[in-house]
């Protein structure tokens, strides 16, 4: 009895513990998930063939995280049936984008005529699409193209459309045109 | 003192007194007739429902109070008033609130052209055919119910399954689902979790 006692008493701790390991994951994962967006000037909110789409002008500021994009204008999408965001678009004169790396204190920065902010269906993170007058800088690479895609989950610049200038680290090495 | 001014300085007073007399409160002849006070009402209603047809016969609104007062000066006010708006036959957008008030101003503009002011906790929202709720919240706001729009200058918030924003000031028009909100625009999307 006293054996049985025992074994319940632990099961009850050991249930316990993990319940503190697994919250404050579940956490961080939600409060990461969150997309905020502002703007000093007007939002537009329509809804056509089950999308709705916010525009918003004057200092637009999008964060997700760590991530942040800041321009002038931008268009946010979201499939209405699943409430999921498509896309969000933001334009300025430059838009810029920063964002801490996973690794320690690293950061990557970046600015072009246009970012394009969309969901890897895959892995379910995020991919960074810098357009016109692109520029990149992360702790290994530093690139100027007309166009660049980045992954921020692995560090990754996985194309770049040329013309371009600057260095790319061989871990960097995708693909390039 | 001379004898013969005595009685002079007597009369001094006298005359006064005379003078006076209409203005003292003695023997002034009462008022008989009972007050009368005047309503500042001509109607009064509870529970009241009203339905607006187009045109066309279909329903274009509806309209519910639990009081409806219509003052002598012509303005209207209703007490927790529900407002249903009706596209094609179906009810999409609904409206709540504190209180409402067709001012006397509005019952000369022609029926299209009629707003409602709106004051108090006032919701606006509907479910979509998805099953998504959208809810805007503000203070006041003005609805003119045949053209399906909305007007306010105040704080606005707008809740749906994934947004929640904040805003100042918003033009609404329900029929094309279409929101233009004015300025210090604030938001958070979030995707729901799967049920």
């Amino acid at each position: 009895m006293n054996n049985l006692l025992q074994t319940k008493h632990a099961l009850v701790v050991a249930y316990l513990a993990l319940l503190t390991l697994i919250a404050p994951i579940s956490a961080a994962q939600e409060t990461v998930q969150q997309l905020r967006y502002s703007a000093d000037g007007e939002l537009t909110m329509t809804i056509a063939n089950n999308v709705r789409t916010l525009n918003l002008s004057d200092n637009v500021i999008i964060t997700q995280g760590s991530l942040e994009i800041i321009g002038n204008l931008a268009v946010l999408e979201f499939d209405e049936p699943t409430q999921d965001l498509i896309k969000a678009t933001v334009y300025g004169t430059p838009v810029s984008y920063t964002q801490m790396l996973d690794a320690g204190d690293a950061s990557v920065e970046g600015t072009s005529d246009s970012i394009l902010l969309i969901t890897d269906e895959t892995t379910g993170g995020n991919i960074i699409e810098l357009n016109g007058n692109a520029n990149i800088e992360s702790p290994d690479s530093s690139m100027q193209c007309a166009s660049i895609v980045y992954i921020p989950d692995n560090d990754l610049i996985r194309k770049a459309t040329g013309p371009c200038a600057g260095t790319l680290s061989q871990s960097q090495e995708g693909d390039r045109d | 003192m001379p004898k013969p001014l005595i009685p002079a300085l007597l009369l001094i007073p006298a005359i006064a007194l005379i003078a006076a007399y209409d203005q003292l409160p003695l023997n002034r002849p009462t008022d008989t007739s009972p007050a009368t006070e005047e309503l500042e009402f001509n109607a009064y209603s509870i529970g009241i429902n009203t339905v607006i047809y187009d045109t066309e016969g279909a329903i274009n609104y509806t309209l519910q109070a639990e009081r409806q007062v219509q003052f002598n000066d012509e303005s209207t006010e209703l007490d927790k008033p529900f407002v249903r708006l009706y596209q094609a036959g179906e009810s999409n957008w609904n409206l709540v609130a504190d209180s409402g008030i067709i001012s006397a101003a509005e019952m000369d503009v022609a029926r299209d052209q009629r707003t409602i002011e709106f004051r108090g906790n006032v919701e606006v929202y509907n479910l979509d055919e998805f099953g998504n709720r959208t809810v805007m919240k503000t203070e006041r706001l003005y609805l003119n119910p045949e053209a399906e729009t909305l007007v306010t200058d105040e704080p606005v918030v707008v809740e749906t399954s994934s947004i929640n924003q904040t805003a100042i000031g918003m033009i609404a028009k329900l029929k094309t689902d279409e929101i233009v909100f004015h300025r210090e625009i604030r938001g958070i999307y979030e995707q729901p979790s799967p049920n």
